[in-house]
């Protein structure tokens, strides 16, 4: 199953968050896709951007992205936006799962979930996912589209 | 000599960035002011079931504030954090005349606003910016940082503000 990891990508910390979830889907098997780790630095002009990361998604299974921010960041947005018309025209893509960890946003506890997200972004990720509050919880989540529900259930058990 | 660290501090990976500064600086010597580490204590009040409210967190953070020789200010994202952007105000108007303030050194991590910077944009909003170097500087490590600010200790202890062994704790 192809992955596609979305998220802020112009601060090192921001990056190290990507960099470690990408390994721990290699990890259990997904091919990842991440912005921030496979363009490098120096060949980040706007034409050859969206060229490899519009292919990416094309190609991807599903699309995991990082809402953080007061506001979705306008590249996570572009690829939420891009990966939802592509799903109308290919029903074999499993869909799209949100991470939401800004405390401004859900709040310190969560309470507020996801329900302050932009409305259009939202219904965009719920036509076919949801958003998880920790990259494990949508981790378990992709192992559940992908069928391996026991390996699923593992990542929920580490959680609890 | 005592820093308050501002910065966006609302995920897990800016309060770890956040908390690895914290711990070169005091490393090297400084009182690290850091607004979630005693936000972590304030959490466990509120997990017994009492929220703080907004003007409890001011007051939480601008005891800190006033209580700091200088602020070190993360000034990364699409906008300076709102948060961040008001203390540095409050710090800029507090210091004009209190002179064991020495200034706001602000750290910008950002390629995207160092690619503002390049194209002769402000790489975050002027006003901020203008706190900024008006007091201190903008730099994009914290290597940058502590150079600057080991010049403003040494000035405190030379001006009697910090004793020798006061400014090295």
């Amino acid at each position: 199953m192809r992955v596609f990891l979305s998220g802020i990508i112009t601060t090192p910390y921001a990056r190290e968050f990507l960099s470690k979830c990408s390994g721990a889907l290699r990890d259990k098997g997904f091919e990842c896709y991440s912005p921030g780790g496979n363009r490098p630095a120096d060949q980040a002009a706007s034409d050859t951007t969206v060229q490899r990361d519009y292919a990416a998604l094309d190609q991807a299974d599903a699309l995991v992205a990082v809402l953080d921010g007061f506001a979705v960041s306008d590249g996570v947005a572009g690829h939420i936006g891009t990966f939802y018309a592509l799903m109308q025209e290919s029903p074999a893509k499993k869909g799209i799962i949100g991470i939401l960890h800004d405390s401004r946003v859900a709040r310190w506890d969560w309470a507020a979930g996801a329900r302050a997200v932009n409305y259009y972004l939202l219904g965009c990720i719920e036509e076919r996912g949801r958003v998880f509050r920790s990259f494990a919880e949508a981790l378990a989540e992709l192992l559940r589209w992908d069928g391996r529900v026991d390996e699923a259930r593992s990542v929920d058990a580490g959680l609890a | 000599m005592k820093l308050y660290l501002a910065g966006p501090l609302f995920t897990p990976y800016h309060r770890a960035f956040i908390a690895r500064n914290a711990q070169r600086l005091r490393d090297a010597g400084f009182v690290c002011l850091v607004p979630h580490e005693r936000g972590v204590t304030r959490e466990m009040e509120r997990a017994s079931g009492r929220v703080l409210s907004a003007a409890e967190i001011f007051d939480m953070d601008y005891e800190m504030v006033d209580a700091a020789n200088a602020i070190v200010a993360l000034l990364d994202d699409p906008d300076v954090s709102s948060g961040t952007a008001a203390e540095i105000g409050i710090f800029y108007g507090l210091m004009q005349h209190d002179p064991t303030k020495k200034g706001i050194v602000g750290l910008l991590t950002d390629d995207q606003a160092w690619k503002r910077a390049e194209v002769g944009a402000p790489p975050i909003n002027a006003f901020t910016l203008g706190c900024v170097e008006r007091t201190g500087r903008v730099y994009r490590s914290l290597d940058e940082v502590i150079t600057h600010l080991r010049i403003w200790r040494k000035e405190l202890v030379e001006a009697g503000v910090l004793e020798g062994g006061e400014g090295r704790r």
